[in-house]
């Protein structure tokens, strides 16, 4: 019993650990927003603000034209996340059920795009997008992300795909119907806890980008909310009540997605063992 | 109801030749067994019949219809698959009634017809479930429906005995025979295992590492198997085979191994042609008995033996002999215990016996 007890104890101050390391940060982001100026910088920190200060929120949103760099934030990461899953799920699925030549060549040629350090393909891809004229333009970060998601959406997916019994669909297939409805009525649906998984992986990459926004945008037609973030780390000192906040709404749209992706790969997984 | 012709068929995938120059016609309405060790290319050759595997060289007909190129969902063809293929995602019901969508039937007759398929496999109440709530034998009922609903001219099952226990095996061996005669259409079944073929089959066909080994009615290939594959591998249990060699001595044959002689000069005749010395003697383990004292006493084609195991099946047993260095076994059609260890005499009639040559493996008599 005594045993038992202390395995208990254990546990709970192991998960209260891990809280604490991930709930933190969050706690401490959400609070600042409500913090006076003074109260941010002072030290030893305040864990509970002095006065609830509301002001940072209406500051933050019109003064930075926050709403313009959530809308571009919020295209450039959907388009990265669409048609990085419009290329890479058929790719994955070429790549899982098909037998070509080279194959295999082409999948490892997709995995070294992600074997350099995005900075080394930062001036070539300037030059390309300059010289299309694609520069400062949020669709045209939307394609870069696009191709930055692309590895890890086609190697996941092909694996998810490898999966799943090909005499399901051959099955599908000898019920009368074409290999298209195959894909979409049988294969879709049972591999749809690894595209959730790609696109949450998408979604943690492109919303979060920094390095392509910064270089690729400079106004506030094409900026996102990391560049704008670090901008505001100025000659007037750091504003923090303001970048809490467009941290904490940036975070929301984010949360609400996982909650509702989560539930959806519980639920794909639930169907059981497909062989 | 068209026959299938199978014209040199060749396939090789990454690298590996799966079927070397297949050429087979499979008669319609006849319940047809593919017969074959794992890896011998059953599945792919379904396959190919499906039109779920492409071809570099080779052609497929259906009567006169050249139909190498059909894509599978153009042709009359229902395959069942070894795991079953159930979508799991879907209610027995949607994977019934899947054929019958795809044919754009309107709700109510699709809802008629799965009712009707149902029934008639007893799996009536089972429509509302998912196929993850279901048996082995359920799921293989489910896989059948779906491919009877199709009403298709060829059924292609491809091992679906394999994954069910003992007694669901046996059960299904002889349902699905009736539901084959009942259906009077041509089936394809792929099969590792003997005793399939030998319950079900009207025609067997024995592949062996991408070769068809020999065709032919079941009992054909059974009785007059052409070559050691065959002999050895078609049969349950499976035929002893012993090496021996061909001795002729004062105008007589002889076959001997270090343990036993056997007279064989009644087939001298016939193999007066073979120069081939070193033989193997194949005897099918229901063709041996273990002699009773009148048999020994006559003295006629009798071997001594030491038993080392008595293998129960049911109300059947196999005993399992040591002569000399060879582990033969027997038959015995019901329970039968004798001790480990305890030395037995066999009896078999040379009318019972395979020769097979050594080097080519080709039966020369039998």
């Amino acid at each position: 019993m005594k045993k038992l007890d202390a395995w208990v104890i254990g546990k709970f101050i192991l998960l209260a650990l891990l809280l604490f390391v991930f709930v933190f940060p969050l706690y401490w982001l959400v609070m600042t927003t409500f913090k006076p100026g003074v109260d941010v910088i002072e030290f030893p920190p305040r864990f509970v603000p002095s006065r609830l200060f509301f002001e940072n929120y209406p500051r933050a949103w019109t003064e930075y034209s926050t709403s313009f760099l959530y809308r571009n934030t919020a295209i450039a990461s959907l388009v990265g996340i669409a048609l990085g899953l419009l290329i890479g799920i058929p790719a994955a699925y070429s790549a899982a059920r098909f037998r070509y030549k080279g194959r295999d060549d082409f999948m490892f040629f997709i995995l070294t795009t992600r074997f350099l350090p995005p900075i080394t393909a930062a001036v070539p891809l300037y030059i390309v997008f300059k010289s299309v004229g694609m520069l400062n333009n949020v669709f045209a970060l939307g394609i870069l992300y696009a191709a930055m998601n692309l590895p890890i959406i086609t190697w996941v997916l092909r694996a998810y795909f490898r999966e799943i019994p090909i005499e399901l669909e051959q099955s599908y297939m000898l019920d009368g119907h074409s290999r298209l409805k195959a894909f979409f009525k049988i294969v879709f649906p049972l591999s749809w806890p690894g595209i959730a998984a790609v696109t949450m992986l998408s979604v943690c990459f492109s919303w979060g980008e920094f390095l392509f926004a910064l270089l690729f945008t400079f106004n506030i037609h094409a900026k996102t909310l990391p560049v704008k973030v670090a901008e505001m780390q100025g000659d007037i000192g750091i504003l923090w009540g303001q970048i809490t906040v467009i941290g904490t709404i940036a975070l929301i749209p984010i949360m609400v997605f996982f909650v509702i992706i989560q539930r959806h790969i519980v639920r794909g997984l639930s169907f059981g063992a497909l062989k | 109801m068209p026959e299938i012709r199978l014209k040199n068929i060749n396939k090789t995938i990454e690298g590996k030749e799966i079927l070397k120059n297949i050429s087979l016609r499979i008669e319609d309405g006849l319940f047809t067994c593919i017969l074959g060790p794992p890896g011998a290319g059953k599945t792919t050759l379904l396959k190919i019949i499906a039109g779920l595997e492409s071809l570099a060289t080779g052609e497929v007909y259906f009567g006169e219809e050249d139909i190498t190129d059909l894509s599978p969902q153009m042709r009359d063809i229902s395959m069942v698959f070894q795991d079953f293929a159930l979508y799991p995602h879907l209610l027995v019901y949607e994977n019934i009634a899947s054929p019958l969508k795809a044919k754009r039937m309107p709700k109510k007759e699709i809802r008629k017809k799965v009712k009707e398929v149902a029934s008639f496999l007893g799996i009536d109440r089972l429509l509302d479930r998912i196929p993850k709530q279901l048996s082995g034998g359920e799921m293989q009922r489910v896989a059948i429906a779906r491919a009877m609903i199709k009403e298709p001219k060829v059924y292609l099952l491809d091992e679906i005995l394999v994954n069910l226990d003992y007694k669901i095996r046996e059960e299904m061996r002889s349902e699905l025979k009736g539901i084959a005669k009942k259906m009077g259409r041509t089936i394809i079944y792929a099969t590792p295992d003997p005793l399939d073929v030998l319950s079900m089959a009207d025609r067997v066909v024995v592949l062996h590492k991408g070769i068809i080994e020999q065709k032919g009615s079941t009992k054909e290939v059974y009785t007059h198997p052409k070559n050691i594959v065959v002999g050895g591998y078609f049969g349950f249990p499976e035929m002893n085979l012993v090496d021996c060699v061909l001795k002729r001595k004062n105008n007589k044959l002889f076959i001997t191994t270090d343990e036993l002689t056997i007279d064989i000069s009644e087939f001298k005749e016939k193999l007066k042609e073979r120069k081939e010395k070193e033989v193997i003697l194949g005897v099918r383990p229901e063709n041996m008995n273990i002699a009773t004292e009148a048999v020994q006493k006559r003295g006629n084609n009798l071997v001594k033996g030491e038993v080392v195991l008595g293998e129960v099946i049911g109300s059947d047993t196999i005993v399992h002999v040591k002569i000399g260095k060879d582990k033969i076994k027997i038959f015995v059609p019901r329970i039968y215990r004798v001790p480990i260890g305890e030395k037995i005499w066999l009896h078999f009639n040379t009318r019972d016996i395979y020769l097979f040559n050594r080097q080519t493996g080709e039966c020369i008599l039998g």
